[in-house]
């Protein structure tokens, strides 16, 4: 083996050696097209995508768009490279998903402006609301839920995927946005919820 | 008492369990997705590349060349070319296990849960989690009963996003389901105080399924 490609192969070994778990199922799965790889890695994302997409919208479009974002997963592997953070692949793969949806829907505003234009007050009686509906249905309450999911749609978004892990470049990587616009984004939406969660 | 942003990261975290464990719509939500995710999966590796590329390279042929007699022949030739020129090329690929693993050579990622997880979960018409959970382990246990160990390997114990990894001398990653820990907790078979960073013995069967883990008292012999 010559030096240069000793020294190839020694760098890839350590880049692969940094890979997750995740990444790693991945890059199995797109080799190989097993089954197993792919059940893992819905073992241990469904969760948290189905829940980022319920804040986002609601548990029916939340249902179908996830589904939607799985399909696209498989159809899609091959563009999954060696290096990618499985993750925030997933999560821009669904986010994009559900601003499809939200285009081809008419009833629904992807920049939420009904939203934004309520007060703190009316915000906090929609909550309310909802967690009474949420116990009379039968659920354990969940008054975060009802709360972050009165935030405007932008910053309900970048705040759910600071929560989930992702860095500041990440997060403005899945929302197409500036890091700076980003962090704004997240700054009032921790204070409106902490406003929101203290009324409560 | 002004809320930190560490109280909203911790609620946030809450929240998220509290759909995962009491919200039964959202639990057969995810088995139904789940479900037709790998139905999907399935079906698209059934079909054959082969056919694929030979209907695409038919209809293109129909669609570009069907007027001309001479044209067509003189696709066709090369096409037959090309695809000698590829089956050769696969061949070597086939025999030469040094490129292959070159390609994606990462190290194998093991992951273990119940057998026919899924289906349960979708065909289950009871809304009651626990009555589902207790399905599993019941599952397990009989298969246990008929198992015995047959191997005993070393790993530690790491831990990823909040679930378990076991990572054994080969570097070789054995990710465990949350309900596979569960059921192993109720039977008894977790033994010792197990945390990040401990070294523990993996009994599995002769199908490989995990029948307990243990804290190992010897060390990492790699």
């Amino acid at each position: 083996m010559s030096i240069g490609a000793s020294l190839q192969s020694l760098f890839q070994g350590k880049r692969e050696k940094a890979l997750g778990v995740s990444e790693r199922l991945m890059l199995q799965y797109s080799a190989n097209g097993d089954e197993a790889s792919l059940a893992a890695l819905f073992d241990l994302h469904s969760h948290k995508l189905i829940y980022f997409l319920k804040v986002l919208s609601d548990s029916t479009i939340a249902e179908d768009i996830c589904q939607r974002t799985w399909i696209k997963v498989i159809e899609h592997h091959h563009l999954f490279k060696s290096g990618d953070n499985f993750q925030a692949w997933l999560f821009t793969i669904g986010r994009r998903a559900l601003i499809d949806e939200f285009r081809k829907n008419a009833k629904l505003e992807y920049s939420n402006e009904t939203v934004e234009a309520f007060t703190l007050s009316e915000r906090v009686n929609h909550a309310q609301s909802s967690v009474e509906d949420d116990v009379a249905k039968g659920f354990e309450k969940d008054v975060f839920k009802a709360c972050i999911q009165q935030l405007p749609y932008k910053q309900k978004e970048a705040l759910s995927l600071q929560f989930e892990g992702f860095n500041l470049s990440q997060i403005a990587d899945i929302c197409g946005a500036e890091k700076e616009t980003v962090k704004t984004r997240i700054r009032y939406a921790k204070d409106s919820l902490k406003t929101m969660l203290e009324k409560l | 008492m002004s809320t930190s942003d560490k109280d909203l990261r911790n609620a946030f975290r809450r929240s998220q369990q509290v759909q995962k464990q009491n919200d039964v719509m959202t639990e057969k939500v995810n088995a139904r997705v789940r479900t037709n995710v790998l139905a999907h999966n399935k079906a698209k590796a059934s079909e054959s590349e082969t056919e694929q590329m030979f209907a695409t390279v038919a209809s293109h042929l129909r669609a570009y060349f069907a007027s001309s007699t001479l044209r067509f022949t003189a696709v066709a030739f090369a096409i037959v070319a090309m695809l000698g020129v590829y089956n050769i090329g696969s061949f070597q690929s086939r025999h030469s296990p040094s490129m292959r693993s070159a390609a994606h050579s990462v190290d194998i990622v093991h992951y273990h849960g119940f057998e026919g997880e899924d289906k349960l979960l979708a065909n289950k018409t009871s809304n009651d989690y626990q009555a589902r959970f207790n399905a599993y382990t019941r599952q397990y246990v009989e298969s246990n009963l008929v198992a015995k160990a047959v191997t005993l390997q070393p790993a530690t114990l790491q831990s990823q996003d909040g679930y378990w990894l076991l990572v054994n001398c080969d570097n070789q990653h054995v990710v465990v389901s949350e309900s596979l820990i569960a059921s192993l907790n109720i039977n008894g078979r977790i033994e010792g105080d197990i945390s990040v960073g401990t070294l523990v013995a993996l009994a599995f069967d002769d199908q490989g399924r995990i029948l307990s883990i243990k804290q190992s008292t010897k060390p990492l012999m790699c």
